[in-house]
Order: C-alpha cells, then sequence, then structure tokens
C-alpha cells in the first residue's frame, strides 16, 4: 500500500494528454482537476482554472508535444493561472519536453531556443519540472529550475529482458543517443552498434556505416524521437556480408 | 508522432516496436505501448514523501 499524499496535493491537465494527467491521478488516488482551454477568434489562448488551488502542490500534466506551440503556451498560462491563485508549489509534469532539441546554437545567427522556452516556464513561476529522457540532457543545468529527470529504460528494460532475445546488439541511430544506448547496453548485458549519420536538413537523416557488429544478431534499436522514423530501419549492409537479424525498436513516441 | 511516422513506422520490418505513452499515442497491432503514469506518480509520491522537496505545512 502505497503512502498516502498530503491532501493539498493536485493533479491538474492540461489539453495535451488528458488521459495521461487522468491515469496519474488514479495511481496517485487524488481527484484530477482539470482547466478550461479555449481559443479567442484571433488564435489567442485563454484558460481557466476553477479548482481552489490555494496553498496546494500543484502538478500540471502538460507534454509540449505538437502543436508545440500551442501546448506550450497553455502551459504557461496554466502556471500563471496556478500560481496567481495561490499555489504553494507548481510542478510541471513534461514527458515530451518542446524545443529540447534545439538547446545549442548550430550555426551563427539561431537561437537557442530550449533556454528560451526554460527562461519562459521559469518566468512565469514553475517550480520544479518533472521531464522523461530531456532530449539534450546538458540543458539541465540551464533550466532555472530544478528538475527530475526520468530514464524510458526504467520502464522498457522489464519487457525487453521478458524478449530473451539471444545475440542482442543494442544499436543507437545517431551519435547523439549513445549515452542511453550505453546504458541499455550495460543493463542487457549486450554489445553496442552506432549508425553514423548526416542530416541534410531539418528532419531528415542519411545513414552512412554501423560502426559495430550486427550481423545475423537481433537488433535493439535505441531512439527517443519518432520524427525521423523514415531512417531506422535503413542499416546499411557491407558488401559481401549478410544483413542484420530480427530489428526491435524502442523508443519514445514524440 | 510525427505526421508519418506510424506509416513509416508500421510499414518498417521491425519485429517489436516498444514505446511510452509520454505523449498521446493511438494504439496499433504492431506497437507495444509502455504506460509512465506509475512511474511519474513514483516521482511525485517521492518528491512530496517526508519533505524532501517540498514542505506542504
Amino acid at each position: 500500500m502505497p503512502p498516502v499524499l498530503p491532501s493539498a496535493v493536485q493533479v491538474l491537465a492540461g489539453d495535451a494528454h488528458p488521459v495521461l494527467a487522468e491515469n496519474l491521478a488514479h495511481e496517485l488516488m487524488v481527484p484530477l482537476a482539470s482547466a478550461e482551454v479555449a481559443a479567442f477568434a484571433d488564435g489567442e489562448i485563454r484558460v481557466h482554472v476553477s479548482q481552489d488551488v490555494r496553498d496546494a502542490a500543484v502538478f500540471i500534466v502538460q507534454p509540449t508535444c505538437a502543436p508545440v506551440n500551442d501546448h506550450l503556451m497553455v502551459l504557461a498560462l496554466l502556471v500563471d493561472a496556478v500560481r496567481a491563485a495561490g499555489a504553494a508549489r507548481v510542478t510541471g509534469i513534461v514527458p515530451y519536453f518542446g524545443y529540447a532539441r534545439q538547446e545549442q546554437r548550430s550555426r551563427p545567427g539561431d537561437p537557442r531556443s530550449a533556454q528560451v522556452v526554460s527562461q519562459l516556464l521559469g518566468g512565469v513561476g514553475l517550480d520544479h519540472l518533472i521531464t522523461l529522457d530531456l532530449h539534450a540532457p546538458t540543458l539541465e543545468s540551464a533550466l532555472p529550475m530544478p528538475a527530475t529527470l526520468l530514464r524510458a529504460e526504467e520502464l522498457f528494460l522489464p519487457r525487453i529482458k521478458s524478449w530473451a532475445s539471444r545475440d542482442l546488439v543494442v544499436v543507437t541511430p545517431d551519435a547523439g543517443g549513445l549515452k542511453r544506448a550505453q546504458r541499455l547496453a550495460l543493463a542487457l548485458d549486450a554489445p553496442l552498434a552506432v549508425i553514423t549519420k548526416s542530416r541534410p536538413g531539418p528532419d531528415t537523416a542519411t545513414s552512412l556505416q554501423v560502426l559495430g557488429e550486427v550481423e545475423n544478431r537481433a537488433c535493439l534499436v535505441v531512439d527517443d524521437m519518432a520524427v525521423p522514423a523514415a531512417r531506422w530501419f535503413v542499416l546499411p549492409t557491407p558488401p559481401g556480408r549478410r544483413g542484420p537479424g530480427k530489428f526491435t525498436l524502442s523508443l519514445r513516441m514524440r | 508522432m510525427a505526421p508519418g511516422a506510424a506509416d513509416r513506422l508500421g510499414a518498417a520490418q521491425f519485429g517489436n516496436v516498444l514505446t511510452s505513452d509520454s505523449i498521446p499515442v493511438s494504439a496499433e497491432r504492431w506497437l507495444e505501448i509502455v504506460p509512465i503514469a506509475p512511474l511519474v506518480a513514483r516521482t511525485v509520491r517521492y518528491l512530496c514523501g517526508e519533505g524532501r522537496q517540498f514542505d506542504l505545512g
């Protein structure tokens, strides 16, 4: 029996993922509060929280997935709404943190978009952030509030182990996901392979070669975003060699 | 999910596709979805438990 939470804990659903908010409230055995989210004719978003949140610790569930800008704005407005209504603490449960891919400038003239989003949320009074597999973990140091970074492998490992695949190799589709894949490979006692690729443009990637042994092995391809899905299954096979065996994909949908 | 990603994943030659529900995701025959609510709930309990992070008075 899990410990009972203080009565001052409230879960508030934004408009991005009401099912997750409902499931969380069920797990926590607390009532779910929902916000009214609407838009004016010009597209301006308006929100309203009718629940009494004074002196409460409010957990707002709002992944900033597509449409990213709308969901981000709703989150910012909800934080301000509950802050203005007297909430004691406001935590954002943002398992998908939009703009996290743009945490550094790739060329002169680019903004630091992830930092802009972080400052927006800090500016409206977000006290704490809970997110899942932050695309660029280094972004944590730029967040103006404490963050809890959850890892998807905690969820996936029991399932993957239950498959009991032999000759498993963990494959990361790009070098940026190396540490994530390394952790998984270590936990599974499996070797690691890396696909090197180039990015000719946003949301596009070209596979170049595989570093590591994948021939006739069960490949566990690990990625955190579904945007470039077109390239996951393009594992180049060296001339004169057999290709990889069965593929398995483990990822977070975004 | 990005436009077209589900179609590409469904058409790919994966033996299994495992994902979480960190964003809304439609159930598909070829997709195994692991809920994140239990993990998030454990985190909320941890943050609220024994005054580790939050002092709720």
